[in-house]
């Protein structure tokens, strides 16, 4: 079954990485994400590729695909749908919003005010919204990956921490390496090859893997080392606040798929560090002014595996 | 009432643990105190302590400002009037604990906390300036312990770990701060003398032989089987009739009471030489004394000399500069067949004196015998005599005597101890003209067979006389030893007053009362490991331990520079072993693959503490290709064991035989 697995997941990141040439290590935190059943956030400039990523996503998981570009004028009814009246029947009826898809690319969410923001991220904890005074549930599998530009960047509204805490893991794309780019200059145009992307897997096969990384053993041992990092974090005076319990629970979930796409039955003390940067990395905050989150990254690297 | 446990329960979980720690290893570090300080002091002291656990149960309030500073008003009132002072070691202590309480009602902040803690450590000092045994600083560690844990609690408390975390990290650093205590105890600069020179104050009681000595008062002798102190024989131990210990010469006699004059002539701090002729082999010896709060020290009959600060009197006994207040080891010279003042006639009067109208049927019979007798040593013999062929009888519990002690002793009722003995045949001697005293101290001791030492009890306290004998000069008589053994009416008795009857006759004890035995012998030899090593480690005993180190004459600034130096060094030793910080491993798996990483370590490959097996791996095999079989398999292993869901069978024991073969 693992094995099998392991297969389907290998196939999924070649076919995707056709598209993304030279990505294939973000293919697959992604798709770690997305078997973790949890959220990405891909910060990184404009143009390096993350709203393609997204797409080849959806394209070879065979997901329903929306994007929603936000911007500051950008409304909650934009995003999750609005009641029309209907003059046929004399009654309103609910036209569902971008959201109803199984995966959404919410682009530049950092653009929009915090009120579009929230609107999105209730969506994303409840898998669910409440429009009209009526609970209607999203579809499953319900992914979102929400692009974010630098905070230096102008007109934006950065996410507060809080909202943070929601995405699962935060990964960004970089420029691609001299022979990728080389490639994606002489070579076919992009958008014809992600047209012409016929799915690896349908909707049944992906539940079926979710399912499979939830099953991924995490040993004691494996427990005590997860529990030192987040005492770690909480006791460290270079810390401004520890690591939540959900980020304690991302990191088991996210370690759990990483595992999975490696072939393996059981959780190594190597994939909660490989998830480890892009788990605690936009959730930490130093202590003192000017400390940034990647030391604090690499101290908890540092602690000693038990 | 269900409902009513119910409810407390609930409270209690509610009491914040670190507080409750605290509240603990205080209110066990107060203990000791109790019965030394007053109830006064005691009873509110733990009134407060109550109170704040009230206030943790969520029960009662803490008191507002105006009350705590009322309250504060009312201890020192109450430390005033138990004491008036407020300094000095009792009223000291007793300030600092009724404080401390009262501290807690205004624990709230950070800081707070730590001055509680900090200051309850400083009443666990306090303890030891009343009680340095070795069983009171067992229980002052496991106090010391609960303080550190709630340390720890209180700085952790965020992080919301188990209890038994912070205790395990308590013992973690009171275990690494010994080897500096163990240091700071070696090396930090003795000054000689007690160091503790706070104002002493009367109320604290002695212990031992007193200087004054009634009999007749005293219906029953004490069996108090307590330490009077411990000596250690350098060569061989003389035989046990010898081993008479000379404390107290009671030279004055009132018709009741016998008294020590020195006292009195307090201000007189002269130094006697001692003038006598040695006709035996010396006997060296090193004495513990137990503090009894006098001045006086013993020896073995006859001292050569006094050990530093103390004085030899007039009667020869050994006065110190200060009371014994705490642990005294000196080393002495005796011997034990001397001649002394065989000059002239003893010069003092009091020697002689009888108060006019006690004794006098004592004073008849001495007429009486004095008349028959040849000499001073026959008339010495012939009172003896008396002794042994009338029916006196050895008892510990005497009748009273009423009107004069002496008359009624030798002649109506005839039954006593040592006391009475000495008392009447002095009397004797002196109604004859002969210069008498009563000599108080101990005789014999026990071996400790484990430790090849001598332990005095108090109960071998003994009072013997001293008589002036013309050409022979003072002589040691004990008119006790000459009762038959058949007129001794408590066997143990004998023990002392004839060992060598008493070792024919003495049955042989059970196994039960053997080992019995066997234990106390082994308690003491602990109780004097500790006396010698710890308590009477003063400048002496630091100067010999350096110089067995080999360093002599050490001044105290190249001491405190060996200290710190010391110090830097166990330092640093920690230091490089927090970075090394080799992760504690106890389970078999973690502990074959530790052996695993040490031998790739030896090689130069050490692993990091925070590489996994498989990163570790991938980094070592490019290094050393030839074990990438060897390394692959073990690192495969370890993982399944530790990590996967079911572990392969005998898989511990394949992967503590491949650790062994693989030889880097």
């Amino acid at each position: 079954m693992k094995s099998h697995a392991k297969e389907s997941l290998d196939a999924l990141v070649a076919a995707a990485g056709r598209i993304m040439l030279g990505k294939e290590n973000e293919i697959r935190l992604a798709l770690a994400c997305l078997l973790a059943r949890g959220h990405l956030l891909i910060e990184d400039l404009p143009g390096v590729g993350k709203t393609t990523l997204a797409h080849t996503l959806a394209r070879v998981l065979g997901l329903q695909y929306q994007r929603i570009q936000f911007t500051s004028d950008l409304l909650p009814a934009d995003i999750l749908g609005v009641a029309v009246f209907e003059q046929k029947s004399g009654r309103f009826r609910f036209q569902p919003g971008p959201i109803f898809a199984q995966l959404i690319l919410a682009d530049e969410v950092n653009r929009a005010t915090p009120k579009a923001q929230s609107a999105l991220l209730e969506a994303m904890e409840e898998q669910q919204v409440s429009v009209e005074g009526e609970t209607r549930p999203l579809p499953t599998p319900f992914f979102v990956i929400a692009t974010q530009n630098p905070a230096s960047q102008i007109g934006t509204f950065p996410l507060p921490e809080s909202q943070l805490d929601r995405f699962t893991l935060r990964i960004s794309l970089g420029y691609p390496d001299l022979h990728a780019e080389r490639e994606l200059l002489a070579g076919e145009d992009r958008r014809k090859l992600l047209h012409d992307l016929s799915p690896v897997l349908d909707g049944t096969q992906l539940q079926a893997l979710q399912a499979d990384a939830g099953r991924v053993h995490a040993a004691e041992a494996l427990l005590d080392y997860l529990q030192a990092l987040l005492v770690f974090s909480r006791q460290s005076p270079h810390f401004a606040h520890g690591l939540s319990p959900r980020a304690g629970l991302s990191l088991l979930h996210s370690a759990r798929a990483w595992a999975l796409m490696a072939g393996r039955d059981h959780v190594l003390p190597e994939d909660v560090q490989t998830m480890l940067p892009h788990v605690a990395g936009h959730r930490l905050q130093a202590a003192e002014a000017g400390g940034d989150a990647q030391r604090l990254v690499a101290l908890l690297q540092a602690v000693p595996i038990p | 009432m269900e409902h009513l446990r119910q409810a407390l329960a609930w409270r209690w979980r509610q009491v914040e643990r670190p507080q409750l720690w605290l509240l603990v290893g205080l209110a066990l570090a107060l203990l000791p105190h109790v019965g030394r300080l007053p109830w006064l002091l005691i009873l509110p002291a733990a009134l407060l302590l109550g109170w704040r656990l009230g206030f943790e149960l969520k029960l009662v309030r803490l008191p507002s400002q105006m009350l705590r500073w009322l309250l504060v008003g009312l201890a020192l009132a109450a430390t005033w009037a138990s004491y008036h002072t407020l300094i000095g070691r009792q009223a000291g202590v007793a300030l600092l604990v009724i404080m401390l309480c009262l501290k807690l009602m205004e624990m709230d902040r950070p800081r707070d906390v730590a001055i509680v803690i900090g200051l309850s450590y400083f009443v666990v000092i306090t303890v030891f300036l009343f009680d340095q045994s070795l069983l009171m600083g067992g229980y002052m560690l496991l106090v010391v312990t609960l303080l550190t844990t709630a340390l720890t609690a209180f700085s952790r408390a965020s992080a919301k770990l188990p209890q038994r975390a912070n205790l395990r990290l308590a013992a973690t650093l009171l275990a690494q701060a010994a080897p500096l205590a163990l240091l700071l105890f070696m090396l930090f600069p003795r000054i000689p003398g007690p160091l503790w020179h706070l104002p002493s104050d009367g109320g604290s009681a002695s212990t031992g032989l007193s200087d004054t000595m009634a009999p007749g008062n005293i219906s029953r002798l004490s069996d108090n089987g307590a330490v009077a102190f411990r000596v250690r024989f350098a060569g061989e131990t003389p035989p046990q009739d010898r081993l008479y210990w000379r404390g107290l010469a009671l030279t004055h006699f009132d018709g009741r009471t016998w008294r020590n004059p020195n006292e009195t002539r307090r201000g007189l701090d002269v130094s006697y030489d001692i003038e006598y002729t040695a006709t035996g082999a010396p006997v060296d010896y090193t004495l513990t004394l137990e503090p009894h709060q006098r001045r006086w020290l013993f020896a073995l009959d006859m001292p050569a000399g006094a050990p530093p600060r103390s004085r030899v009197s007039e009667d020869v006994e050994i006065i110190a500069r200060d009371s014994v207040k705490t642990l005294r080891q000196y080393t002495l010279r005796s011997y034990t067949e001397y001649r002394l003042g065989t000059g002239s006639a003893p010069r003092d009067f009091a020697y002689l004196s009888l108060p006019s109208g006690t004794a006098p049927r004592a004073r008849i019979l001495a007429r009486q015998l004095r008349a028959e007798s040849s000499d001073d040593a026959d008339y010495l013999q012939r009172v003896l005599d008396f002794i042994r062929q009338q029916p006196f009888y050895y008892t510990r519990r005497p009748p009273l005597l009423l009107d004069d002690p002496v008359d009624e002793f030798l002649f109506d009722n005839r039954r006593g101890f040592c006391e009475h003995y000495a008392s009447a045949f002095t009397v004797l001697m002196r109604a004859a003209g002969l210069p008498a005293r009563v000599m108080t101290g101990y005789q014999g001791g026990e071996n400790n067979p484990l430790g090849d030492y001598f332990i005095v009890r108090q109960s071998d306290a003994h009072a013997w006389s001293e008589v002036w004998l013309r050409g022979r000069g003072w002589v040691r008589v004990d008119p006790t030893a000459v009762i038959p053994p058949g007129r001794v009416e408590n066997p143990a008795d004998l023990e002392r007053i004839d060992p060598a009857y008493a070792a024919r006759t003495r049955e042989t004890p059970d196994w039960a009362k053997r080992l019995w035995r066997q234990m106390g012998f082994g308690w003491d030899r602990v109780n004097n490991a500790w006396n010698q090593w710890i308590i009477g480690y003063d400048q002496g005993a630091q100067r010999g331990f350096l110089s067995r180190l080999g360093l002599e004459d050490v001044d105290w600034q190249r001491m405190v520079g060996l200290l710190f130096g010391g110090l830097g060094l166990v330092v640093a030793l920690i230091a490089l072993q927090l970075f090394r910080h080799r992760p504690l491993r106890r389970d078999a798996v973690g502990e074959a693959y530790a052996r695993f990483c040490r031998k790739l370590a030896r090689r130069g490959l050490p692993r990091k503490p925070a590489e996994g097996a498989q990163d570790y791996s991938q980094r070592v095999i490019p290094r050393r290709p030839e074990l990438a079989a060897q390394i692959q398999h073990i690192t495969l292993l370890y993982q399944r064991l530790r990590y996967a869901r079911a572990a392969p069978r005998d898989g511990l024991r394949h992967l503590k035989q491949a650790v062994r073969r693989f030889r880097p």
